[in-house]
């Protein structure tokens, strides 16, 4: 496992130097893609979806961009603070909506991404509206493409290690907890609020660095690049991959964003034939890829061996508390 | 006297015309084992859920060992020690058994996410600290043997051991039981009430709702019987099952005061 995952990296690194800029690209988008994805389900595994990563992302890229354009900080500062704004509105949304039940949380951040998407297009001081943000400086001189490769696939692999980690510590385990049962979680003494702005934080830090890189790696960004489509896309990654496991966002999220770049030679059709992939995959694997998976050992273990031994495929993950 | 660990004051839950609770007093010693009974209806489950914050009442005070709790939020009066189990079966269904057992386990202090993630050794002492805990109530529980199973796969014995134990690895000093052994047999229910039992040796104050008559007579001190919302009756298990007003509301009209 850990072989394959060392080549499958060395192939990616080198990837650039015999490829052509055009697959580069793609790839570009697909590690930011994987960034968003993974951050996304943190929360989603807790039964939350929220309506607002896209602008967790745009608030990443505007921030970063406007940092280096109109106070000329240097690329480290601003992609720091293109994580620390997200994270601060993520707390300013979560922590009040998250604290009553039912819908509150979906329209609260149906809200916020109506909010931010206007302040983008009218606040034309600041933002310059729909035209959006050109020229945007970064790394590397406008139009230079590896060292924006090696930074994306470099926060990709950061993000996952730490989402790796995450998913082996008690906070992981009880984020699940939270998705199978609430009520029992909340009696056993989990703060489910907090837990939840905590996960609903992280994510947004993570679309925040990926939006910073995205934003100087283009080098424009108009409110355009960020719309409700775009975070509804997020939800088709995670959803398609499954969010029960961390492989399911990365599966979901490289495929389906191949799979649209691929769609996009079949010029008109592209649109149809993607929400045909999109309703079989959810009619056909309502657990994304990751319960499909499950499923097909599982019923291998069933052939194989004796009904008594239990069926769990992985050895006993210790919870730490 | 020693301090009640748990003491409710003219409790009242209103859901708009409706007086699911009127005026209930109820009063638990440490260290007993009381019964909460009625018929379906009377108010029990509402009751559990006010009592450990699920539901906020309309009137009264509920103090849990001398502080006032009333209205507290449901993870914060785990903490305080007053943890309630569910009815029916309430599990973490896509975690193993041991899992739901540990993600229950609360040491001390707050869990903090960053301490958490680095590994720092005061965290790592605690989880050996929990793993101890963890292998304790397995065994008190009879789960050995399916600990890495999941509950969905377990028979219903199992799972309602299970929904104990989770309650138990919350690190209570009242034990709030829903119905522990509805839909048990013989044998199992036997197992249970020895659990429940040795719980209270350990030093756990236990409250029970149960259907189950002989379980409830054959394992608590102290009865209290519920109906249409108003406490009828308190006393031992003996003086209830004489009491005409118990006898009339709930017993009187049922086989099960034979069974």
């Amino acid at each position: 496992m850990l072989g394959a995952i060392i080549a499958i990296l060395a192939f990616l690194i080198a990837f650039p130097w015999f490829s052509g800029d055009y697959y580069a690209h793609i790839l570009i988008l697909v590690f930011l893609n994987v960034v968003l994805a993974v951050g996304y389900r943190l929360l989603y595994v807790t039964g939350l979806g929220s309506f607002c990563h896209a602008t967790f992302y745009a608030i990443g890229g505007y921030t970063s961009s406007l940092l280096a354009m109109r106070l000329g900080l240097p690329y480290a500062l601003c992609l720091l603070a293109a994580g620390l704004v997200p994270v601060i509105f993520a707390i300013a949304i979560g922590w009040p909506s998250m604290r009553v039940k039912g819908a509150y949380f979906f329209l609260a951040t149906f809200a916020f991404f109506m909010v931010m998407d206007s302040v983008f297009r009218h606040w034309t001081s600041l933002t310059n509206g729909a035209m959006g943000l050109i020229n945007i400086p970064g790394i590397a001189p406008i139009g230079t493409l590896k060292p924006y490769y090696y930074l994306s696939i470099g926060l990709m692999v950061f993000t996952i290690l730490i989402m790796y980690r995450l998913d082996r510590s008690r906070f992981g385990a009880e984020l699940l907890a939270i998705g199978d049962d609430e009520e029992l979680a909340k009696s056993v003494g989990i703060n489910v609020a907090v837990t939840r702005v905590i996960a609903f934080s992280i994510g947004a830090m993570f679309a925040g660095f990926a939006g910073s890189i995205y934003a100087s790696y283009i080098s424009f960004i108009s409110p355009a690049s960020f719309s409700l489509l775009s975070t509804i896309f997020i939800l088709i990654w995670v959803v398609i991959g499954g969010s029960r496991k961390l492989w399911g966002p990365i599966a979901g999220a490289v495929t389906m964003t191949l799979f649209a770049e691929l769609l996009r030679m079949s010029g008109t059709l592209q649109a149809i034939l993607y929400a045909i992939v999109l309703l079989a995959a959810i009619m056909l694997i309502p657990q994304g890829m990751v319960g499909l998976v499950d499923r097909l050992r599982e019923r291998k273990g069933r052939h194989g061996e004796s009904d008594l031994k239990p069926k769990r495929e992985e050895s006993a993950r210790v919870i730490p508390s | 006297m020693e301090m009640p660990i748990l003491e409710i004051e003219n409790l009242t839950m209103r859901f708009g015309g409706l007086e699911a609770l009127k005026d209930v007093d109820i009063r638990v010693e440490k260290g007993e084992i009381v019964g909460l009974i009625g018929p379906n209806g009377a108010g029990k489950s509402t009751l559990f859920n006010v009592i450990s914050g699920f539901l906020k009442p309309t009137q009264g005070k509920i103090y849990f060992n001398g502080k006032n709790i009333t209205g507290r939020n449901s993870s914060k009066i785990c903490k305080y020690g007053l943890v309630r189990t569910f009815q029916g079966t309430k599990l973490f269904m896509n975690l193993q058994v041991v899992e739901n057992i540990q993600i229950a386990c609360h040491t001390p202090t707050r869990t903090n996410v960053l301490g958490d993630f680095l590994g720092l050794p005061g965290i790592r002492k605690r989880e050996c600290e929990a793993q101890d805990r963890v292998t304790k109530i397995i065994k008190l529980t009879g789960l050995e043997k399916v600990e890495n199973e999941l509950p969905k796969n377990l028979p219903h014995g199992h799972q309602r051991a299970l929904g104990v134990a989770i309650g138990l690895a919350a690190n209570p000093k009242l034990l709030c039981l829903d119905e522990p052994v509805t839909g048990m047999n013989a044998e199992e229910i036997l197992m249970m009430t020895d659990v429940i039992k040795r719980m209270r040796d350990q030093g756990i104050t236990i409250l029970l709702v149960e259907h189950s008559m002989r379980t409830v007579m054959g394992v608590c001190d102290r009865v209290f019987v519920l109906d249409f919302g108003e406490k009828i009756a308190e006393g031992t298990p003996e003086e209830i099952q004489c009491n005409e007003e118990v006898i009339r509301a709930y017993l009187g009209s049922s086989d099960e005061a034979h069974t």
